[in-house]
This record gives C-alpha cells, structure tokens and sequence, in this order.
C-alpha cells in the first residue's frame, strides 16, 4: 500500500500547487524565477520531511522518525517564509 | 618489491536504478508511471540474464577501481591455515581452563536469562535462536558438493556455454535467486592464489577432489572464484545480542548451505567445476569479497557492502572452470569512514575491535593473517564474547547497517562516498538519532506480520 500512500500525497501536492497558483493569478500575481527556487525547495523538503518520518517509523525507529520531521520541517517552513518575503518585497 | 594498492583509481559507475530506487526518488504518484516499464515479467533464465541489474548489484554512487580500497602489501601474505582460526585455536590460546569456563559462563548466562525471563534471554527467545539456528552444520555441503543431477556429459547432451559476460551474468542471477545477494567474480591468479587456505593443495590432476587428509585444486585448467554473499537480518541482530536475536547469525550460515548446494548443482548441471563455496571454504571470504567487489574492508577487519552494511553474515567463494567476466573491486567511500566513525569498536564489550586512528601492519594473534595495513581485530576475544553471551554488538551499531525504508540512509551513504569531511558529523548524527540496538527485543513479537523477516531476511532490503 506504500504506493498508494505516496500517489494520494503526490496529489494532495499537486492539487495544492494549483489552487495557490490559480489564487496568486487571480490576484495578479505572478512569481518571477528567483521567487521559483526557496518554493520548489520548500516543496522538496515537505517531501522528504513526510517520507522520511514515514520510512523511520517503517523501520521501527520513533526517536529517528520525529527527529527526522522536526529537522526537515525547519527548512520546509524557512524555504516557504523566504518565499512569501520575496514576493511581498518585490510587490511593495 | 611488494605489489601495494592503496590508491583507488576511478574506471567506472555504476547506473542501476532498482523499481525501489526509482519509487523513492520520485516519491511521488506520477512514479507509477515509469514503474510500469520496470515491471515488465521475467519469461526465462535468459531474459532474467538481459537485465541491467544482471550486470552490477551496486548503487549509482559506488565506483570501481583497479585496486581494494585498503593497502594490501602481497609480499607479506601467507597462505592462511585455518586450523588458526579463531574457532579452531581458542583451546590452544586460553588454555584448557580458560576454554571449559568460557562454555561454562555460557551456560550459566543462557540459564539466568531463563530463569529471571531477561528479555532477548528467556526461554522463549532461546528456543526460538535454537530452532532458526537448524542447519548451521548439519546441512553444510561438502567441499565438492553433492550434486542432484548428472552433468551434461553423463546425460549425452551439450555443455551450455557462453561468453564470460554471458556466463556471469548467468552466474549471478542463478545465485541471487538460490539466496546469494551480490556476487563477483575473480580470475586465480598467482598474486590470489596466496588467498587460497594452506590446507588446500594445488596438483596436477584433472579433476578436483577430497579426502581425509586434503582438498585438492587443479593447475590443469584455468580457475574462476565466483563470490556471493549471504546477509544476515537487520531487525533480529538490533534486538540483542544472544546470537543477534533469534540467531539471526546461525540462520544466515543455514541458509549458506542451501545456497552452496543449489550452486554446486546448478554447476554440476551446466558442466563445469564446482569447489567450495560451503562452511569448509577455499580461502578468508572477506578478503575474497573485497577483491570482486562486494564491499570494502571495515573496521571490524570483515566485509561492508554498500548495501548490507558489515551485515554480511559469510562470503562465500566458489572456484569454477568456467571462464568468467571480472568484477574489480569498489569504492563507496566505506574505509575512509570506517577509520572515523569507530562505533564498532567503542561499543565492543570484549574490545576486540582496534580503536586506533590509523590501520597498522601488526596482526594482533596468528588467528590474523599478515599483509593487510589495516585495523586487526584480536579474534580470540570475540570468540570468548561470542561463546558466553552470542554478541552482535558490532553488526548492531555499524552506522552503515540501516533499513531502506527512510531515503535520508541512501543520502548519508552518497555524502561517505563523496563528502568524506562530513564523516565524523554523520557518526554524531547517527547516536543522536538512536540508531543502535533496540531497548527492548521481545517487541519482535509484537510487530506487524508483515514486518517479519521471512526466512530470516528484512522484508525491504532484500
């Protein structure tokens, strides 16, 4: 059932990633390349941060599994604040 | 002048991407997709053979090189007589009372763990190490194995032959699916020969054979090592250390032997030689191991695999008349980390593991044999170790050893190959993370069916 787990996810991510953008567009607003790079990352990050932590507890490791989370979450949260700064500078 | 290798040098990568490998990367749904194409049946040995993972077992990341990664100075190896061994010679190093209270500590250790229900030690989990241990020795094959079919010549039909690559292939898929993971393979050649047990002798006859007093190889004909690995499991050797629970160590030497048969037969059946490869061996199976490739020489002084960690319970190596297309032994960054990270040893409770910074000439006991610059263990300790309290400690902890299921494992084993400065921070993180032994084996009984090791063998790393 793992692969069932991650087709949900994949578009659970992709269904999001529409939604902002159609909403963004709606607002006029539109992300230039540089703005592109922290949101990919921050999006690779949410990635890794849930597989990993799925993986470690599939591996009967709880302590690696919520450490894993915690230390990938901080740069998923940081990339998604860096790119909500972005655009708020370059609109301003 | 002595032949010394220390010097890796790059020849190739490998480009392997497993249906597993591919699903993580993605790690998302559109992964499907390309699976399909991956998924595609086998239809015969043949087809099985065109696979690109017929080729090569290692990771992407894994190169090859000319030379083992550890200095090995030829000059300075001996033909390693196994009556030193450390099994073989324990008596004759501790003396005859030191040996029966080893036995006797033993016994007394398996009896408190009973009586006072230790978890890893009741009387439940011996019965259970007792029963996965069946096979160890009394199915062990002997040295030219005992066939179950006749070969091509008795039976009035061809010899099947093919190109070495072809016959490596075939080699390779026909041992993985008897129970080998990786296999390699090394041509004889004076050089190796030295690795060659003292007790077997070299002659000039036209077949191989056994008796009482001698294993006898011919010189009449060119000779092949084909070398496979047999792993032991992950999730029983991180429950305890009496005997890596459920003996995960005893199981994996069972099922050595189902393996060197079926490889025996398979042999036999396509008309070719077939020497070794069972519990009576033809030469020290982690040196073997590291010259086709399946790994690089550790800390402990054995075999780690890429893959598998130090988690390779045997190598066994198997000589052959049939002409074979050479593996060249690897680089995945492996020895470098070992003379870093130093969890093996630091946590080895018989301190039979080097904890020194650099890898060193000087052999710790006979039980070594000499030539290697590397960090030798003192074998009658461990021995001692194993008879009282059946430790895995080593194979436990290695950081190498992990699961596959969380993708940041195949991470950290990249930045070893590639990033060796970060060596000493993944060591750190690996303690941080709890990697290690598990507090409480019994829970074995609690997981998940599914989870279980199915003959003995992690479902996810096989």
């Amino acid at each position: 059932m793992e692969w069932f787990f991650w087709m949900l996810f994949g578009i659970v991510i992709g269904v999001a990633a529409t939604f902002l953008v159609q909403e963004l567009n709606k607002r006029g607003i539109r992300f230039v390349w540089y703005e592109w790079i922290p949101a990919l990352l921050s999006v690779v990050f949410l990635i890794g941060a849930v597989q990993n932590f799925t993986g470690s507890l599939a591996e009967g490791r709880v302590q690696a599994a919520w450490l894993m989370l915690v230390s990938l979450l901080v740069p998923t949260a940081v990339f998604a604040a860096l790119t909500a700064r972005l655009v708020r500078a370059r609109l301003q | 002048m002595s032949e010394k290798s220390n010097k890796p040098r790059k020849t190739h990568y490998h480009s392997t991407v497993s249906r597993r490998d591919f699903m993580k990367a993605l790690g998302v749904g559109v992964a499907s997709v390309g699976a399909v194409s991956f998924a595609r049946p086998f239809i015969d040995l043949e087809d099985m053979a065109s696979h690109p993972k017929a080729e090569s077992v290692q990771p992407f990341w894994v190169r090859e090189v000319d030379e083992p990664t550890i200095e090995i100075d030829w000059d300075r190896i001996e033909r390693f007589d196994t009556r030193n061994n450390a099994f073989a010679s324990a008596k004759r190093h501790l003396g005859e009372e030191r040996y029966g209270q080893v036995f006797a500590e033993g016994a007394r250790y398996e009896k408190e763990g009973a009586i006072n229900n230790i978890p890893g030690r009741t009387t439940r989990d011996q019965a259970l190490g007792a029963a996965a241990q069946w096979g160890w020795h009394n199915l062990d094959v002997p040295w030219l194995g005992s066939p179950t079919t006749e070969t091509p010549e008795e039976r009035g039909i061809p010899k099947w032959e093919g190109s070495p690559e072809e016959a490596a292939k075939t080699i390779r898929v026909a041992a993985r699916y008897f129970g080998a993971t990786d296999v390699g393979f090394v041509p004889l050649t004076e050089r190796n020969k030295k690795l060659i047990y003292a007790n077997h002798r070299f002659e000039d006859v036209e077949e191989p054979y056994e008796s009482e007093e001698q294993n006898v190889i011919p010189t009449s004909r060119d000779l092949w090592a084909i070398v496979y690995t047999i792993p032991q499991s992950l999730i029983m050797t991180q429950r305890g250390e009496y005997g890596g629970y459920g003996d995960s160590v005893g199981y994996a030497y069972a099922r050595r032997g189902f393996t060197a048969q079926r490889m025996h037969t398979f042999l036999h059946g396509l008309g070719y030689w077939h020497i070794g490869g069972s519990g009576t061996g033809v030469g020290p199976t982690p040196a073997w191991g590291n010259l086709a490739g399946l790994g690089e020489m550790g800390r402990t002084n054995r075999l780690v695999s890429p893959k598998y960690g130090n988690l390779l319970r045997t190598t066994a190596v198997m000589l052959t008349d049939m002409p074979l297309a050479e593996s060249k032994p690897i680089d995945a960054g492996i020895w470098e980390f070992c003379k870093t990270c130093k969890k093996c040893a630091e946590q080895c409770p018989s301190g039979a593991i080097s904890m020194a910074d650099e890898p060193s000439r000087e052999v710790t006991g006979p039980w070594n044999n000499p030539g290697l610059v590397g960090f030798y263990d003192n074998a009658i300790k461990c021995w001692e170790q194993l008879m009282t309290t059946g430790c895995t400690t080593c194979h436990a902890v290695c950081p190498y050893n992990k699961m596959d299921e969380a993708t940041i494992h195949e991470l950290v084993k990249i930045s070893i190959a590639k990033a060796p400065a970060l060596n000493g921070t993944i060591r750190m993180m690996d303690d941080t993370f709890g990697y290690g032994l598990v507090e409480n084996p019994e829970d074995f009984w609690e997981m998940d069916p599914d989870d279980y090791p199915l003959f003995g063998l992690d479902p996810s790393r096989s």
